[in-house]
């Protein structure tokens, strides 16, 4: 018996060595990784970080350049850029996390629907995922968020609109694959109902390219996210959104760099570093790529 | 003829479609076969001559484009074909089981082979996770896998086929099934596992009381361990008799063709006899016997009628007009 648990336990760290030497030998994945850390940590301790108030106006300090006071300089009211990056970081965080989710949870749904069911339920969900990835999304999100009405929680409802049909599609194409395996037939001679193999085979078997799209349309949501802000359709001033941030320093570029500049390094840094995980998962999940 | 009590499953004139875009396949186009309580029945054909598509129909689980048109299935008085899919999940897996052919891809890889044990029991029964697991230890006994303890804690991938196919064959009659269909199970199997899978089936059938309709294009193998078989030519039953008969005296110039072909030890001979052309395209179907365009002795009208299955003898039946 104790052997048994020793085995078990011996297993389980061979298994997370194995995880570990994979990511060991993934540098770029590991600077993803710090990156996110990162900014996690930023997002929980933004209060401590910021030396300044994100909002409050102080016009004699106005687009003073960067010197130990104000880390980024200060833009045209006055205000820190640092402590509004920091402070943005929430917003930025916020908006990917929640498009990702609702995208996720409804075109998982409807991709497993179409791909499960097939026929005329496939036809339908297909045609309509067909009708929405038929416009450029930067477009389409740009014309709901009009509709909508020019606010954050508008911005994200129109991206996961937007973005949920990826979703679907990767998910029906992943069910149509995990379908025709016999351990789904197998257990359908078992005697299983579809709501068990969907919950208990199929999902199971098809997280792992749904994560990796997951992490690499992160960072794609926020470009977007930053985009919409930057043609004012995203938070309202004074909210301290990057893109917002970015469109309001580009009537000072000729003598404020430091305006429009560290907020687009904060929106690269941050693409930069879910691409990298993204790339570096898919490389550990796909034996195929792996060296 | 036999009281009807003793038949576990009948089927009557049982014809499935599949309604391709380029026309309808008749993969199996009237078929009539009886198994009886504890009996082991063989379904011997070629590839594509609708042996597993029979198996499919029998389990409810043929999917579109694929298509029952007519005929009935009686399981146990009760036909099958008339059942909701909620009635057929409480038949399936329970009263009648099934084992499949590639055990590898039978076992789902993301889960231990206990997990999927223990599933396997609760479907069908409320029974706690302890319960479930004495139940699945126990069945991994009965088919002679050493080391169950253990072996609940593996994957898939980490077993041999052998050892896989065991697993299998322990999850289809965890709930001892009246019924097994076992479509060709020890295909994927090196000769001296398969000899093995086969005594292990035997056994546990014994056991449990348990009927079986073996799937096979072996003859070798269904010799072995059925009592009854089937010959199915594209889609269409051949020759129904026991298996001294079928070997001692076949008479249909099909199973006459398939015998010709095995070779014999003691002959002394360079080539095997084999069967003229192939298998007809299931599309697009002459009206005459299945069988005709390939046979030695075809007379005028077997081109124009399809000869009925008929008994020549108490028990053996045969579709050929030259025996009547």
């Amino acid at each position: 018996m104790l052997t048994d648990i020793e085995d078990k336990l011996s297993d389980r760290l061979k298994r997370l060595n194995y995880f570990l030497f994979l990511i060991r030998k993934n540098p770029l994945m590991i600077v993803g990784l710090v990156i996110i850390f990162g900014l996690i940590l930023v997002t929980v301790f933004a209060v401590q970080i910021a030396t300044y108030d994100p909002i409050k106006i102080n016009p004699p300090e106005r687009l003073k350049p960067p010197n130990l006071k104000y880390l980024f300089g200060t833009d045209d009211l006055g205000r820190d850029i640092f402590s509004r990056i920091v402070y943005g970081t929430r917003i930025t965080l916020r908006m990917g996390m929640t498009v990702i989710t609702a995208a996720l949870v409804i075109g998982s749904f409807l991709g497993v629907l179409a791909g499960f069911f097939g026929g005329i339920v496939d036809e339908i969900i297909m045609r309509i995922t067909d009708v929405f990835m038929s416009y450029p999304y930067l477009v389409l999100a740009m014309v709901l968020t009009v509709a909508l009405g020019p606010s954050i929680q508008n911005a994200i409802l129109a991206m996961a609109i937007v973005w949920w049909p990826t979703y679907a599609r990767l998910m029906r194409s992943e069910v149509l694959r995990i379908k025709e395996n016999y351990y789904v037939k197998a257990s359908q001679g078992f005697g299983a109902s579809d709501s068990f193999i969907i919950l208990g085979h199929i999902l199971p078997n098809s997280w792992v390219p749904v994560l990796v799209q997951c992490t690499l349309d992160f960072g794609r949501v926020i470009m977007y996210g930053a985009s919409l802000s930057f043609i004012g359709l995203g938070p309202q001033p004074p909210a301290p959104e990057w893109g917002a941030m970015i469109n309001a320093g580009r009537f000072f570029i000729e003598n404020a760099w430091w305006y429009s500049t560290f907020p687009g390094l904060a929106i690269m840094v941050t693409i930069l570093g879910f691409n990298l995980l993204g790339d570096g998962l898919r490389d550990i999940f796909d034996p195929r790529l792996r060296r | 003829m036999i009281p009807s009590d003793d038949l576990l499953i009948v089927g009557n004139d049982l014809k499935i479609y599949f309604y391709t875009y380029d026309g309808v396949a008749k993969a199996v186009d009237g078929i009539n076969f009886t198994v009886k309580r504890g009996e082991s029945f063989g379904l011997i054909g070629e590839t594509g001559c609708g042996k597993s598509v029979t198996a499919m129909a029998i389990m409810g689980l043929i999917d579109h484009p694929g298509k029952i048109v007519s005929g009935e299935i009686i399981y146990q008085g009760e036909n099958l074909l008339e059942k909701s899919e909620k009635e057929m999940q409480k038949i399936r897996g329970k009263s009648m089981s099934m084992i499949f052919q590639d055990p590898m891809s039978c076992l789902d890889p993301v889960f231990t082979i206990g997990h999927q044990m223990i599933e396997s029991v609760r479907i069908h029964q409320k029974v706690g996770e302890k319960e479930a697991m004495k139940q699945a230890i126990h069945m991994i006994e009965e088919v002679q896998v050493p080391d169950p303890h253990n072996i609940m804690g593996r994957y898939a991938h980490e077993l041999s086929g052998g050892m896989q196919q065991r697993i299998v064959i322990a999850m289809a009659l965890i709930h001892h099934p009246q019924l097994v269909i076992a479509d060709e199970p020890t295909t994927a199997l090196d000769v001296t596992i398969q000899a093995q899978i086969l005594r292990l089936i035997r056994e546990l059938r014994l056991k449990f009381n348990t009927s079986m309709i073996l799937i096979s294009h072996d003859l070798g193998v269904v010799h072995k361990s059925c009592d009854r078989m089937g010959i199915l030519y594209a889609g269409n039953l051949m020759e129904i008799c026991d298996k001294q008969r079928l070997f001692s005296n076949p008479l249909h110039p099909y199973t006459k063709g398939l015998l010709g072909a095995i070779p014999k030890i003691k002959e002394d001979r360079e080539k095997l006899s084999v069967i003229r052309g192939s298998l007809p395209d299931i599309k697009n179907l002459a009206p005459g016997c299945r069988f005709e365009p390939r046979c030695t002795n075809s007379v005028s009208r077997c081109k124009k009628e399809k000869p009925p299955l008929s008994e020549i003898e108490p028990g053996h039946w045969v579709a050929c007009y030259h025996l009547n």
